[in-house]
């Protein structure tokens, strides 16, 4: 293993990304991160990624008699509803930004390239779980479409899927997201992996539109660290590679007030997730892919 | 402020670094794709404008960081200009020779000499001393020897004039090393800048050498090529025809090394060109000017001739001052002639001092009587001629007359007794006559008289009869003479061959009396029918009036007496010339008063021109020339000359070369301002520092990942 910035061999258990970018099979990739992510989880047994577990709600008109829970009905002699009841399987929905500003990497890759690892991994990880899994690629709209399955030859399929998809036109996060949740059918897992660069009430009223719908959602902001820290030494034509727009920028007087602006904005999108119960996390261009897994289902088995 | 280590300054180059540095990274316009904009949108005018002052406040730390090393590392130090080379060397006094000649004048030697005189100060170091000497035939100290070269050098700018003096070097430099000695221990090195004209250097400056360890460094301002026209040998001469008609002469002088064609020169009289002629001068050649004066009302008038040269200006014009005489009245006093004595005492003497328009005299006759009852004597001349007798008041009045400046001349004829002129003159003048010794009458024995042998020719009176041949009286035969006693106070110009007194002079009060022992006209002498008759009595007129020759013009550097000046001219002119005690101006051609020592009246001439003298009611003008051998500016060789001037003796040279160090602790005194520079720069270092750590992009507060 090579570390990302100094090209010095490390000895850490995690998976460098820049590493993965020299893996050309997308399978192997996934293979690679999930099956050494689950070889360091033998002492964590309880983790677990199913939502098979049964909540109780108070029904209301309209709700499918079928999924009364007689028993409950039996014993307290009110209606109840009894959701995910006894499932095995559930259906893990990627859903990976494709827009032009996913092409952007300042580190050897590129945050759509990330964002392929991430969602070839998940996706690998989820049919280990036996869980089905689709994928959809957006830019201003969708792009591709592969309903989540959980047949063993689907998996070829969603990995192919990820590893056509290439950055498209703009970022509109709302249309595509209005778009997938109105093709879901069945409430599931979604994850969403995007930088989120689009007008922040967008990108929020987008997520609600996947979380009303009963959906577990988990976000993965992936941003490039230069976006971060807005490291660039010389002044220069920066130029918007969606908009094609340009700005003449001498970094250092704005560097400052650019980390606290979008410092802010991570800020936002964790607060506003955390209300709608929507699982968001931030993952740098440079973070291990297993890192990134192992610390995003700490904080998931943390939280339930 | 000045500085040890001047070279550093090249380091301010330095400062250029953060500048370009600065604007490197502000100007590179290259291209940067950012996956969005939006969030640089959003960055505030405000916070640009914060953060770009306060990188425009780290470029300023940066400049001044580095302008403060450069400035220690240059060693500044207070006190007039001194540089590092001169910490820990000999120190050295320049004694700055400049010469203010009038050749200096040509071209532009004046500034060129001033600016080399300025480049020696600027050039001495710590612990040098600089004195500043102008010099000509007068040297005159500027500036002692001091370490203020601020002062030399002011006076290099403002102090410094150019005279019209002849050149002398032998004077400056005895002056120089007079000065240089006042330094102490250590080098002496006179700086003469000077045009090293061939004829500044008398025999008395060849001979004298400068003393042991002094040196002399040349600044040649001299060329062997020169072009120059002067005038010289003034002089205003009687046309030769007797007419009264009034030449003024001079020469043209090519002094220069080149023939000059069409060359003007023009009579100005009074200021106003009257006349103009033009020349062709060969080189080394001085043809003759010659102009008609035209007629002149009484007066002096001021006259100047002017030659047209640009090449050297001082010396283009001679002034003189030429005086048309009004008559100087005197009053002969004689007896009443009757018809049958035919002709008066005073028949010769009128015709000797009428003799032309040129004669100062008016001679007018008057009798005794008159004299008496006129109350007071007319004019400062007065020729007691051959009278016989005279009242006690008339005594009175000649007695005041002579004691308060008037000139009396008493010539004894037939007519006078001795009694009468003992009881007139005995009691106030040396001289007495005696009784036995009377003339003979009106008789004239062939063989019986006397001869006028033994003159005093030193006298005043005779010394334009010394020569041979201009004049003699030795062929004039007296017949009748009187015998005087001499006492003590009176002097005797000439004596009979018999010993007898012919001529004595003594001085009363401020008059002079000269007593005549025999008449003035033919009838005790015949004197009259010689030539030396006129001018004997010219003579004895200008005696008595204490006559001195009007000089037409003066050199500069001569020494005048502006109120003996004056009263000559009053004299002259027959005014009155008022008591001593009244102050007397003088003024320079430019008009600028002459400071005049209060218990002298000798004053020397420095400027060529016109000077004015004033008293109050008087005037006159003393007009004054360039010296002439000023104006060749052959150019020696100031090699040689120099050569001349150094000592031969090389152990006194070594001798007196003892170094005088400035000891190490004044040297750091003076010194010790980079300490603080350094500390300055330091301090600003330390701030950008600060500052530069606070806005660097690591110190951005990044975004934490999940994990961190």
């Amino acid at each position: 293993m090579v570390h990302a910035h100094t090209g010095i061999p490390q000895p850490t258990r995690f998976i460098d990304p820049i590493v993965l970018t020299k893996i050309s099979s997308l399978e192997l990739v996934a293979r690679t991160v999930v099956e050494g992510f689950i070889s360091g989880l033998h002492r964590s047994p309880h983790l677990g990624f199913s939502v098979n577990f049964a909540e109780y709600r108070p029904y209301h008109q309209g709700d499918d008699i079928r999924k009364i829970d007689w028993k409950v009905f039996a014993r307290l002699d009110r209606f109840f509803i009894k959701e995910y009841e006894g499932e095995t399987n559930t259906s893990i929905q990627l859903i990976l930004d494709c827009s032009h500003s996913m092409a952007y990497g300042s580190r050897g890759i590129s945050k759509l390239e990330y964002g392929q690892f991430l969602a070839a991994s998940l996706g690998y990880f989820g049919f280990k779980q036996r869980d089905g899994v689709g994928f959809v690629s957006f830019d201003e709209g969708v792009v591709e479409y592969v309903p989540p399955r959980g047949s063993i030859g689907h998996l070829n399929t969603v990995l192919h899927a990820i590893e056509r998809s290439q950055a498209g036109q703009k970022t509109n996060l709302l249309k595509p997201l209005v778009d997938i949740s109105e093709r879901l059918r069945r409430r599931g897992i979604i994850i969403l992996i995007s930088d989120l660069l689009d007008e922040p009430e967008r990108v929020i009223n987008g997520l609600r539109r996947l979380a009303c719908r009963g959906n577990d959602v988990t976000v993965f902001q992936v941003l490039d660290p230069t976006e971060l820290d807005f490291d660039f030494s010389e002044s220069a034509q920066f130029v918007d590679m969606e908009t094609r727009a340009e700005m003449h920028v001498i970094p250092d007087y704005v560097r400052r007030e650019y980390c606290r602006i979008i410092k802010d904005q991570v800020a936002y999108y964790e607060r506003e997730c955390q209300k709608d119960r929507i699982d968001f996390a931030m993952i740098k261009t440079t973070e291990p892919l297993d890192h990134a897994l192992f610390t995003y289902l700490l904080r998931r088995e943390q939280a339930y | 402020m000045n500085f040890v280590n001047p070279l550093f300054f090249l380091g301010a180059a330095a400062i250029a670094i953060p500048v370009l540095l600065h604007l490197i990274k502000r100007e590179r316009a290259r291209k940067i794709e950012f996956s969005t904009l939006m969030y640089l949108r959003k960055v505030s005018r405000k916070t640009i404008r914060y953060q770009k002052l306060r990188h425009l406040l780290l470029l300023l730390l940066r400049v001044l960081a580095f302008a403060l090393i450069v400035l220690a590392f240059t060693r500044p130090f207070l006190g007039t200009r001194q540089s590092a080379a001169s910490l820990g060397r000999a120190t050295i006094a320049h004694i700055i020779l400049l010469d203010n000649s009038m050749s200096m004048g040509y071209g532009d030697r004046w500034e060129e000499g001033k600016k080399a005189a300025a480049a020696i100060v600027r050039s001495a170091q710590l612990g040098d001393k600089v004195a500043l000497l102008e010099f000509s035939d007068r040297t005159f100290v500027r500036t002692s020897l001091t370490g203020d070269f601020a002062e030399a050098l002011a006076q290099i700018e403002h102090g410094v004039e150019l005279g019209d003096r002849a050149t002398r070097y032998g004077q400056a430099l005895k002056i120089a090393e007079k000065i240089s000695l006042d330094a102490g221990t250590g080098k002496r090195v006179v700086h003469l800048i000077s045009d090293f004209q061939k004829n500044g250097v008398t025999g008395e400056d060849q001979n004298f050498r400068l003393g042991a360890g002094a040196e002399i460094e040349r600044v040649d301002l001299g060329s062997d090529e020169f072009s120059n026209l002067a005038l010289s040998n003034v002089q205003v001469v009687e046309a030769a025809d007797g007419g009264g008609e009034l030449k003024i002469k001079c020469s043209l002088v090519n002094f220069g090394t080149q023939d000059r064609d069409n060359v003007k020169v023009a009579l100005l009289v009074n200021g106003r060109s009257v006349a103009e002629q033009r020349f062709r001068v060969l080189k080394g050649e001085s043809p003759p000017v010659e102009f008609s004066l035209p007629g002149l009302t009484p007066g002096a008038h001021p006259v100047s001739l002017e030659v047209e040269d640009a090449n050297h200006v001082r010396d283009n014009r001679l002034v003189a001052s030429v005086e048309a005489l009004g008559r100087t009245p005197v009053t002969t006093v004689e007896n009443a002639v009757s018809r049958l004595e035919g002709r008066s005492s005073s028949y010769f003497l009128s015709r000797a001092l009428n003799i032309s328009v040129l004669s100062p005299y008016e001679l007018t006759a008057i009798t005794p009587q008159k004299l008496e009852a006129a109350g007071a004597i007319p004019g400062s001349l007065l020729i007691w001629n051959n009278v016989s007798g005279a009242s006690a008041t008339l005594q009175k009045r000649l007695e005041e007359f002579a004691k308060n400046g008037g000139g009396l001349a008493i010539a004894l004829g037939n007519s006078a007794r001795a009694a009468d002129f003992n009881r007139m003159f005995a009691s106030w003048l040396p001289v007495k006559m005696e009784e036995s010794g009377t003339g003979t009458g009106g008789r004239r024995p062939a063989d019986d008289y006397a001869l006028m042998t033994n003159i005093n020719t030193t006298h005043p009176i005779f010394r334009p009869f010394s020569d041979p041949h201009s004049g003699t009286f030795a062929n004039a035969r007296f017949y009748a003479y009187a015998r005087l006693t001499v006492a003590a106070g009176a002097e005797v110009l000439a004596r009979l061959d018999n010993g007898t007194p012919a001529l004595v002079a003594a001085d009363v009060g401020k008059g002079r009396v000269l007593v005549f022992a025999s008449s003035a006209d033919d009838a005790c002498n015949d004197l009259p029918l010689k030539a030396v008759y006129a001018p004997f009595w010219q003579q004895i007129l200008r005696y008595l009036s204490n006559y001195q020759e009007e000089r037409r013009w003066v050199e500069v550097g001569e020494t005048v007496a502006p109120r003996k000046l004056l009263e000559e001219t009053a004299l002259r002119q027959g005014k009155n010339v008022g008591t001593s005690d009244q102050a007397v101006a003088l003024l320079d051609p430019a008009g600028n008063r002459v400071e005049m020592n209060p218990g002298s009246d000798a004053v020397a001439v420095d400027k060529a021109g016109f000077y004015q003298v004033r008293m109050s009611g008087l005037n006159a003008m003393i007009p004054v020339n360039p010296t002439p051998r000023e104006s060749d500016l052959s150019h020696g060789n100031s090699e040689e000359m120099v050569a001349g001037w150094i000592s031969r003796d090389p152990e006194a040279v070594s001798a007196t070369s003892s170094d005088v160090r400035l000891d190490p602790e004044e040297q750091e005194r003076m010194q010790q301002f980079w300490r603080f520079l350094l500390l300055g720069a330091l301090l600003f270092l330390l701030t950008e520092a600060y500052l530069s750590a606070q806005m660097s992009p690591n110190r951005a507060e990044g975004i934490q990942g999940p994990g961190k």
